[in-house]
């Protein structure tokens, strides 16, 4: 047996990457402020390169665009709650490995029934009667709009990314018909209607601010203290471990999501008859996707949530303000920005969850001492006495 | 040949359709890697945002030295050229840019091990926010006119009788190159994917990642290819809808997001055959036009009408997964990242 | 060190040393091993108060593909021994277990509970006085030292006084079918039927949850109302944590944070902790160091003595002869034999392992 075997020359990979074990909370909260800030800086680039925006008053307008006026103060709370109200509803959904996509369609139906007994009932009975009929029946709407889907995911694992997003298109659809059906000439709108409103405190957010803030706490009671909430993190986290201990998988997906679209349905009455008076199309201005990002940012704990529900509808009422200070006639930066910020995060992810090693010279090592190395110089080994050149190896083999 | 209504509703659903084969083709190729992307939408968007930078690229340099008169097309020379150089531009652009998002998406997703339909949500938000950004920059009222001839050179065709054949002729030819290249790409994609060594590798990594890693094959690799060519080819049907479609012109990305979502559900729909993509491309844009076209229609009618491919689509959801026979099947891995660590 | 010529022994990723082979015995490697001279053996009593707890019988499975996985499979598994289930990987130990615990709906055959209770005192919560005199008229009732109980001629007083003072006792059959009935109804039934599965982290526990939210798995229902009780929960995590010395920051840690050998004993733990009639395990070492290895085979051993039936699934054929009473051997989803651990050896069953004909059979034609 030959005693020296050559090792052929193996190309050896440069990156390595590792799961990390553990990280302590400042350090992922400063990687993912930091990439936050790297994105809002390329943003004000780019709009400093093409429209010439002085990056400074930018940041300013921004802050201005959410907290310049009492009003703006009132809208931007009622915007951030509102887009917490969807993170809510989607947050039990998505714990659950269950994509709904369809938060838009499920506020468009309870928005649509809201304004069809508002129009219909509204001035005949008292508001008070009105709304009480009106707000289950939104929450009826949603939870079925949301409950076709779950049904065929649980018994046929039908793909619930594309159903939920095509029953947003048929509710978008139902709405148009509606309003051809209603209103047929003219401008295809519908009027804001004047009856049924829900009632109004001070001003029209604050009673949506407060629904909105006890809907939080509910929500945090479901998911970390009820028995409902134990079995949808069970069945989204291990599937066979609830199968193991005897949950029904089936009957928790659909009771979840059923409440995920009541949710959307009493958002999309809220919309209706608190905020726009009427129904559209576009009624809840596609948060049905914004509260996605907001509440993976996130990761679907509800009290974050509302965090990054706030910073969402920041940057966006920020940017749109900037956009109108420089006279840009370009709606889409707000949308820009958002999408290069939620791509920085994304990305941020990665080194949050995984360690980069780079492999120099047949050792690996963090890019940190990576760095490091560059700059040091190369020691000189010194020769030691041979004895103390033994104890030397000795220590190394141990 | 009568003016039949059915004749006008095909040629605009074949216009449709070729938007529809592009996305679906690039998709299909996305999600037989195993990758579901749910930035198709916004990739076609960037494509046709590329497609419109590089239309004009083309008019501010080639077409000033090499016009092409669109309303009396002759076929000289210097308009081959030029309508060539058209070609090529757009081309390389939509590639460049589609390609690129293709990339990025790959990159999120393979090497960042990021979750995929959360990539694809933002990297929708982002696709169209950037075409409209794009298309607000560069669509000045100095340059709106030159979209519009692009477009025409672009949507050329070969001539035919106006007298003799009509519609039939429009329906055959009126669309331009681009559908010819489109149904040649939708046979290309399933005889490399069904008959070729790559193909079956990417097969093999949308199926299971493990085993084909196993077997030796590099999946980082494949994913990369896979992904950024099949966005590639997506952003053309972005391209085809802006320059060809609609003629030139833009409004807002959310006519395309929302057909960009059809192609998603259009991949289900055409069980992942670049074949069946093609009639069923056809059948969804006959679909989606049917309701502007059919005569004397009301409009509660029409809105109606709009929402029959979304529930077709709906019912073939429900029906492919409760045959749940295996060539109906998604592939194995589709929306799963692969992690060789945790093998 | 049957076949090896030198061995090279690794600990923690760590380079240890080579030795001769013929110059080395098991202690010594273990000692290198584990890094500290450590005793390790199983201490393997004799059955006692044996009575047949879960017969099952005549139970057949097949899988997607329409195998039969679980072929005619009979045994009896019985309190206060050992049963060991040998066999190559794959012929089917899993989907049995599997199957027993409820979790294959769909397959054929009976798995019949038997728990005979004896000289359980009636009780006025359960039965009215009516009740008790009727049954007390049909001799269900008899005292402490066997003679039948009449009521004949006694005062209402003194009868309610015999119940109360738990001197009137009766004798109840426990005996249940487990067909087709998954693990929450095998609960809800009072059939204490634990299952340390195969899979850990994937089905036994969930991964990212801590462990106190793992120990509720099976209990979580208690209680009224939709609030969930972690107090119950957050003690029996603090006693395992004690008892079995799991290394944990707290035990607040997402399980999957914890090393192979910890998150065993918590699973382990869990499903000894409400004292099963029935323990089964599915390899429940693999993959562990050898000290957590043998820490869990006395815990199975003390179930055994507890009076649990314990049905044990192992690789190591060493182990399964020095832990287990009865051991049987499966082979193709069949059951080729069931044999004495103590007198049987390593080649019989390797034999049983490797044949689907029946040992009589192999026998003749021998």
């Amino acid at each position: 047996m030959p005693e020296k075997m050559t090792a052929k020359k193996e190309k050896s990979k440069l990156f390595h990457v590792e799961k990390r074990f553990d990280m302590p909370l400042w350090q992922s909260i400063l990687i993912r402020f930091g990439f936050i800030i790297v994105a809002l800086f390329i943003g004000l680039l780019i709009l400093t390169i093409s429209y010439g925006v002085n990056p400074f008053d930018a940041i300013g307008s921004m802050f201005v665009g959410s907290f310049g006026t009492e009003k703006r103060i009132w809208d931007f709370l009622r915007d951030g709650v509102l887009l917490l109200g969807v993170g809510l509803a989607l947050i039990p959904s998505f714990k659950m490995k269950f994509w709904n996509l369809g938060g838009n369609g499920q506020i468009i139906i309870g928005a649509l029934v809201s304004v069809i007994l508002m129009i219909n009932l509204g001035g005949k009975y008292p508001d008070a009667v009105v709304l009480l009929i009106m707000i289950p029946s939104a929450i009826l709407a949603g939870a079925v709009w949301a409950a076709i889907p779950a049904i065929f995911k649980a018994l046929f694992n039908t793909n619930e990314s594309l159903f939920t997003l095509m029953m947003n298109y048929v509710s978008v659809g139902l709405v148009n018909a509606f309003i051809m059906a209603k209103y047929p000439i003219g401008s295809h709108v519908i009027p804001r209607i004047d009856d049924a409103h829900f009632p109004s405190l001070y001003n029209g957010s604050l009673l949506i601010i407060i629904i909105i803030a006890v809907l939080l706490g509910g929500m945090v009671y479901y998911l970390k203290f009820s028995k409902h909430g134990y079995e949808l993190s069970v069945v989204g986290e291990s599937m066979n471990t609830a199968r193991y201990v005897g949950i029904n998988v089936k009957k928790v997906i659909i009771r979840t999501i059923i409440v995920s679209g009541a949710l959307c349905g009493f958002i999309g009455c809220l919309l209706a008859s608190g905020v726009d008076f009427t129904v559209t199309p576009e009624t809840g201005n596609n948060m049905g996707f914004t509260a996605i990002m907001a509440v993976w940012l996130a990761k679907f704990n509800p009290i974050i949530a509302a965090g990054t529900s706030f910073f969402i509808v920041f940057i966006t009422r920020g940017m749109t303000k900037v956009q109108s200070d420089n006279n840009i006639m370009n709606d889409a930066t707000p949308n820009l920005i958002i999408g290069l910020i939620y791509f920085f995060i994304i990305g941020c992810e990665f080194f949050v969850e995984y360690k980069l090693l780079i492999n120099k010279g047949g050792k690996e090592m963090k890019i940190t001492e990576f760095i490091k190395s560059l700059f040091t110089s190369k020691v000189e080994k010194v020769k030691l006495p041979p004895e103390a050149e033994a104890a030397v190896e000795e220590e190394e083999v141990k | 040949m009568g003016n039949s209504w059915v004749l006008v509703a095909l040629i605009d659903a074949i216009s449709l359709a070729v938007i529809f084969l592009f996305g679906c083709i690039g998709e299909t190729i996305n999600e037989k890697a195993g990758n579901l992307n749910l930035g198709i939408p916004g990739v076609m968007c960037i494509g046709a945002a590329g497609g419109a930078v590089g239309a004009l690229v083309y008019m501010k340099t080639i077409y000033q030295a090499l016009p092409i008169n669109i309303d009396e097309i002759s076929f000289s020379f210097g308009n081959l050229v030029s309508y060539l150089l058209l070609m090529l531009f757009v081309i390389i652009f939509v590639a460049v840019f589609a390609g690129l998002s293709g990339l990025l998406f790959s990159f999120l997703t393979t090497s960042l091990k990021a979750n995929q339909n959360v990539t694809g949500l933002a990297l929708t938000t982002f696709g169209a926010g950037f075409a409209d950004f794009i298309m607000g920059l560069i669509r000045t009222t100095e340059n709106k006119p030159l979209f519009t001839v692009a477009s025409k050179i672009i949507r050329f065709h070969l001539p035919y009788d106006e007298v003799a054949f009509g519609q039939t002729g429009t329906l055959l030819l009126g669309n331009g190159l681009f559908v010819y290249i489109c149904f040649a790409l939708a046979v290309v994609a399933f005889f490399v994917l069904n008959r070729t060594r790559i193909g079956l590798s990417i097969r093999a990594i949308g199926e299971n990642p493990a085993t084909a890693d196993a077997a030796g094959i590099n999946t980082d690799k494949y994913k990369y290819i896979a992904t950024t060519i099949g966005c590639t080819i997506a952003g053309f049907g972005g391209f085809f809808y802006t320059m060809s479609h609609v003629g030139g012109t833009w409004e807002n990305s959310a006519t395309l997001q929302g057909l960009g979502w059809m192609v998603l559900a259009l991949v289900i729909f055409t069980v992942w055959n670049p074949l069946l993509a093609i009639i069923g491309s056809i059948a969804f844009g006959f679909l989606l036009t049917l309701p502007y076209t059919i005569p004397g229609i009301g409009f509660v009618e029409m809105e109606l009408l709009k929402i029959v491919p979304y529930v077709i689509t709906i019912l073939v959801l429900i029906f492919t997964s409760i045959i749940g026979k295996k060539n109906v099947l998604p592939p194995g891995s589709l929306g799963v990242n692969y992690f060789r660590e945790e093998r | 060190m049957e076949i090896s010529d030198r061995v090279a022994i690794l600990r923690k990723g760590q380079y240890i040393a080579t030795v001769k082979t013929s110059e080395t015995n098991e202690n010594k490697l273990t000692e290198m091993m584990v890094g500290k001279k450590t005793t390790l053996n199983i201490d393997r009593t004799e059955p006692v108060n044996v009575q047949d707890r879960l017969l099952v019988e005549h139970l057949n499975l097949r899988n997607i593909d329409g195998t039969k996985v679980v072929n005619d499979v009979s045994f009896i598994a019985r309190s206060g021994e050992i049963l060991g289930i040998a066999g190559i990987a794959g012929s089917g130990q899993r989907e049995l277990l599997e199957a027993i615990a409820g979790l294959k709906p769909g397959y054929k055959g009976d798995v019949i509970f038997n728990r005979p209770k004896k000289n359980l005192p009636v009780s006025f919560f359960h039965k009215t006085f009516r009740e008790v005199v009727t049954m007390a008229k049909n001799g269900a009732f008899h005292y402490e030292d066997g003679t039948p109980v009449s009521f004949a001629g006694m005062s209402i007083k003194k009868i309610k006084e015999l119940v109360n003072t738990e001197k009137v006792l009766f004798n109840e059959d426990e005996v249940y079918n487990l067909k087709n009935l998954n693990p929450r109804k095998i609960r809800e039934l009072g059939v204490r039927l634990s299952f340390v599965p195969e899979d850990r982290l994937g089905m036994g526990l969930v991964g990212n949850m801590d462990l106190v939210d793992n120990m509720m798995l099976r209990s979580y229902r208690k209680g009224k109302g939709s609030k969930l009780n972690r107090k119950k929960p957050e003690a029996l995590a603090d006693e395992i944590v004690k008892e079995l010395d799991v290394v944990t920051p707290s035990i607040h840690t997402p399980v999957r944070k914890l090393s192979g050998g910890n998150v065993q004993k918590v699973l382990v733990g869990r499903e000894i902790a409400s004292s099963p009639k029935v323990l089964m395990a599915a390899y429940p070492v693999r993959g562990l160091d050898i000290n957590s290895s043998y820490l869990i085979y006395n815990l199975l051993n003390k179930e055994k003595e507890e009076g649990s039936a314990v049905i044990f699934v192992g690789e190591d054929l060493d182990v399964l002869l020095a832990l287990c009473d009865r051991i049987l051997v499966m082979c193709q989803g069949q059951v080729t034999g069931i044999v004495d651990a103590r007198t049987t050896t390593k080649e019989e069953v390797g034999l049983l392992m490797t044949s689907t004909e029946k040992e009589e059979e192999v026998k003749e034609n021998a």
